[in-house]
């Protein structure tokens, strides 16, 4: 190996941005070892044990929430008791539902202008060195930049609705994923690519058969982590601008010092962040399983 | 004979995988080593050899039997047990410059010796003048290097060798079992060596202990009367060499054979 | 040999630094091409904006906004790193503790922090510790999670050798784990930082009586657009300062990191 292959290598990896690497995937990264196979019965012990201690955890908060609510150590105007809150999530259910569907409407449209821009960008910067270059410092700047703050300006730019919210909402997402993208196809083995160019492909289709499935894990992730960004943006332009939505919903409950509702609002905002993360991250896995051997590459 | 030094009496392994899968690994594995002595494990790949040293070392509790240390039963990581494994890229410590990473071996060493308890450790390796070095600027033997001198700057008992040489080129494969060899005959430190290559454990060893396949138990016993001093060019070229690897081998094929359904002819 | 390659690799990436602040540059000019083109009161032109910037710069801007704020950002920065970092540490290592917490943590993080402000609110009051607590209940869980999967998948072998050489309970933790699991950790507090910076603004817009958001905020609501958008500007500003902070420690830091992620070892 020569020296000059090293300081290729060294120079490429720190000139880039590092890509958001949050894995938004389940905290337990199980490993099956095929090789490993043994008696059935005691690993399925293991395995209902895992259950049992998951839902244990979540039986024990649910637990010190009600003990604390109990023991007025919060006092009751700031803090509903379990019970309170099950009725009222069931007593409104019409409208969380409805605000639940308002609060997607937006998060869906926004996420999805991101996607289609965030990966054809990120794939057309990360091709080209001077591209990749030319965005370094705007990228810096602008992946910290809390979108949040232009809330009050896009407003008044663009009223309140439908169409600012998704347009925050996309403005937002699109960093993740572009950053992800730009990062995940600049680093495309070079070894894959110049396999893939032996074989004959060229263009579109080597992009479309080598570059982006290598990609892909790290797109996937950029995703993941956008739509939890996404989810986040859309709620605080609802409790910003009161556009109606799960944020609207939780703050009006608030103000009209209903807090049996604010809590509701909040377990069914949790739940929704909870169903949409957990979702794409079993569906990607299902998707990408080529991803899960990212880090044993090395 | 002398008392041994390191001793498992009927030590059988059985892990439980992270997803709960269970696998005997060993069942009623014996043996001995004396003061001083170089032995070898090997076996057919799979015969859970490696799991069998981090018992040895204390790294892992056997399910039954016992490991005897010094004379006393052993039970967590003790001094005067050094392991040096297999992947030495994550072995050494790659936040730590190679002085550093030899340094952390003697942490149990007075203060005031171990600056030049660790130079002298990295001069017997021949690494000297690559002390402020980090572990990945050095090539792989260089690194095996370091994590022996890092296993031997505490001056331990027992030297344990988890196929320390397999991620290496047959060049300095050769090299290093050399190192080893002379540093075995310098100092009072046993070993105990786990390897697939036959004619490493041969060349190096005193006794080549045989494990069958997984449950694993040992299988045969080979003494290796070679002479010693030994060297790469003069031992491996003796005919009672090329016996005694030939007998070794027999006895690995014999026992994967018997993985495939065979018995082996005890 | 090295050198050579090294200097030339240094003087291009020279280059590209160079080439990052072309573009920045760009967008610049095409914001204030736009501006002046469009013409609109809602959209002032950049130069306009940083002039404005440069007159808060010298007003009260500074004790009652700007300060206050990094003020904010700081304390709950800090504690979400420390218990990002100490949780996260826990979770990772001890399996029992991983899978007792996992889906309350699953569901916790997944929860939009924005959501919490209300009862916050009510809790706190308007002020500086309602955003104190919202910004530390925000940036935990990259750090957190983060942290708890580089611990959890951390090397087998550099444990095993790290209890070998005599490391247990703080000393391990401090001399191998952290340092092990130090580049996760600094990727978390990198995103942590960004997402510090996200909740404070909203939650000034909506709970504070001072600070950046409050700012921003209220001159949107009297029609000082360009004021407003210096603010944005200015937490631009604090982001990159906070973001090339962390990149200069990192490098200082994990400096030894750089050979691995240059795959110079074989």
């Amino acid at each position: 190996m020569g020296g000059p292959d090293k300081a290729e290598k060294v120079r490429a990896s720190s000139s880039r941005e590092a890509p958001d690497l949050v894995a938004f995937e389940s905290v337990e990264t199980q490993v099956v070892s095929p090789a490993v196979m043994g008696n059935f019965r005691s690993r399925r012990n293991v395995r209902v044990r895992r259950r049992l201690r998951m839902a244990g955890g979540v039986v024990i908060a649910i637990g010190l929430w009600e003990l604390v609510s109990v023991t007025q150590l919060v006092s009751s105007t700031a803090l509903s008791s379990v019970s309170a809150t099950a009725a009222a999530i069931g007593s409104n259910a019409g409208v969380l539902f409805s605000a639940v569907g308002q609060t997607l409407e937006a998060w869906a449209v926004g996420l999805a202008i991101a996607t289609v821009a965030g990966v054809i960008m990120g794939a057309l910067v990360g091709r080209s060195r001077i591209a990749d270059a030319l965005t370094e410092t705007l990228v810096r700047m602008m992946r910290p930049l809390p979108s949040l703050a232009l809330i009050p300006i896009a407003i008044l730019v663009a009223g309140l609705g439908l169409k600012m919210t998704a347009g925050l909402v996309a403005f937002t997402s699109f960093w993740p994923i572009f950053i992800n993208t730009r990062y995940g196809v600049a680093q495309v083995e070079r070894l894959l690519l110049e396999t893939a160019t032996t074989l004959g492909l060229r263009g579109l289709s080597l992009i479309r058969s080598v570059v982006l499935p290598a990609a892909a894990p790290l797109i996937a992730s950029g995703f993941q982590v956008a739509v939890g960004l996404a989810l986040v943006v859309t709620v605080s332009v609802e409790l910003v601008g009161g556009t109606g939505g799960i944020g609207s919903y939780v703050l009006a409950a608030q103000q009209g010092n209903a807090v049996a509702n604010m809590y509701a609002g909040i377990v069914v905002g949790g739940f929704l962040g909870w169903v949409l993360n957990t979702g794409f991250a079993e569906l990607f896995r299902r998707l990408l399983p080529w991803a899960n051997q990212r880090e044993g590459s090395e | 004979m002398t008392d041994p030094i390191l001793e498992l009496r009927h030590v059988g392994v059985t892990l439980t995988g992270r997803d709960g899968s269970v696998n005997e690994v060993s069942q009623d594995v014996s043996l001995e080593l004396a003061p001083r002595e170089f032995v070898s494990i090997v076996g057919p790949s799979g015969a859970g050899k490696t799991t069998l040293l981090r018992v040895a070392a204390g790294l892992r509790r056997p399910t039954a039997g016992e490991v005897r240390f010094g004379g006393k039963p052993l039970t967590e990581v003790q001094a005067g047990i050094s392991v040096v494994f297999q992947e030495y890229n994550k072995s050494l410590f790659p936040w730590l410059s190679i002085f550093k990473n030899v340094a952390m071996g003697a942490r149990r060493l007075p203060v005031a010796e171990r600056s030049s308890r660790v130079r002298g450790a990295l001069d017997m390796v021949g690494l000297q003048g690559f002390e402020s070095r980090y572990p990945w600027e050095l090539s792989g033997g260089m690194q095996q290097r370091a994590a022996l001198a890092r296993a031997l700057v505490s001056d331990p008992k027992v030297l344990m060798l988890d196929e320390p040489f397999a991620s290496v080129d047959a060049l300095t494969r050769g090299l290093l079992e050399d190192v080893v060899g002379d540093l075995w005959e310098r100092s009072s430190f046993a070993a105990l060596l786990v390897t697939h290559d036959v004619g490493e454990a041969v060349y190096l060893s005193d006794r080549v202990l045989v494990l069958s396949t997984r449950p694993s138990r040992v299988l045969a016993e080979v003494k290796i009367d070679l002479p010693r001093p030994r060297s790469q060019g003069s031992t491996r070229q003796l005919q009672r060499f090329v016996e005694l690897e030939a007998q070794v081998l027999g006895l690995v094929h014999q026992a994967g054979r018997s993985a495939a359904g065979e018995r082996p002819a005890t | 040999m090295i050198r050579a390659p090294r200097r030339a690799a240094r003087l291009r990436r020279a280059g590209l630094w160079g080439l990052g602040w072309v573009g920045l540059g760009v967008a610049m000019l095409v914001w204030q091409v736009v501006a002046v083109v469009k013409h609109s009161a809602l959209f002032p032109t950049f130069t306009a904006t940083v002039s404005t910037l440069w007159q808060m710069l010298t007003s009260s801007f500074v004790t009652s906004d700007l300060i206050p704020s990094v003020i904010r950002l700081l304390i709950g920065f800090a504690i979400s790193a420390l218990i990002g970092i100490v949780v996260g540490l826990l979770t990772g290592y001890y399996r029992a503790v991983r899978e007792w917490t996992t889906a309350f943590f699953d569901f916790s993080r997944s929860l939009p922090t924005p959501l919490l402000i209300p009862v916050a609110l009510v809790l706190f009051g308007l002020g500086g510790t309602m955003v104190v607590v919202i910004i530390a209940t925000a940036a935990v869980w990259p750090v957190l999670i983060n942290t708890a999967n580089a611990t959890a998948a951390l090397e087998p072998t550099l444990v095993d050798t790290a209890r070998c050489l005599g490391l247990r309970g703080p000393a391990l933790l401090t001399k191998v784990i952290l340092p092990a699991v130090s580049p996760q950790i600094f990727a978390g507090l990198r995103v942590g930082i960004s997402v510090s910076l996200a909740v404070l603004v909203v939650a000034e817009i909506l709970g504070g009586s001072s600070g950046i958001g409050f700012f921003i905020s209220s001159a949107q609501q009297s029609f000082q657009i360009t004021a407003s958008y210096a603010g944005v500007l200015v937490l631009c500003l604090i982001g990159w300062v906070a973001d090339s902070l962390f990149l200069l420690v990192e490098r200082r830091l994990l400096r030894w990191q750089r050979g691995i992620v240059g795959g110079v070892h074989d």
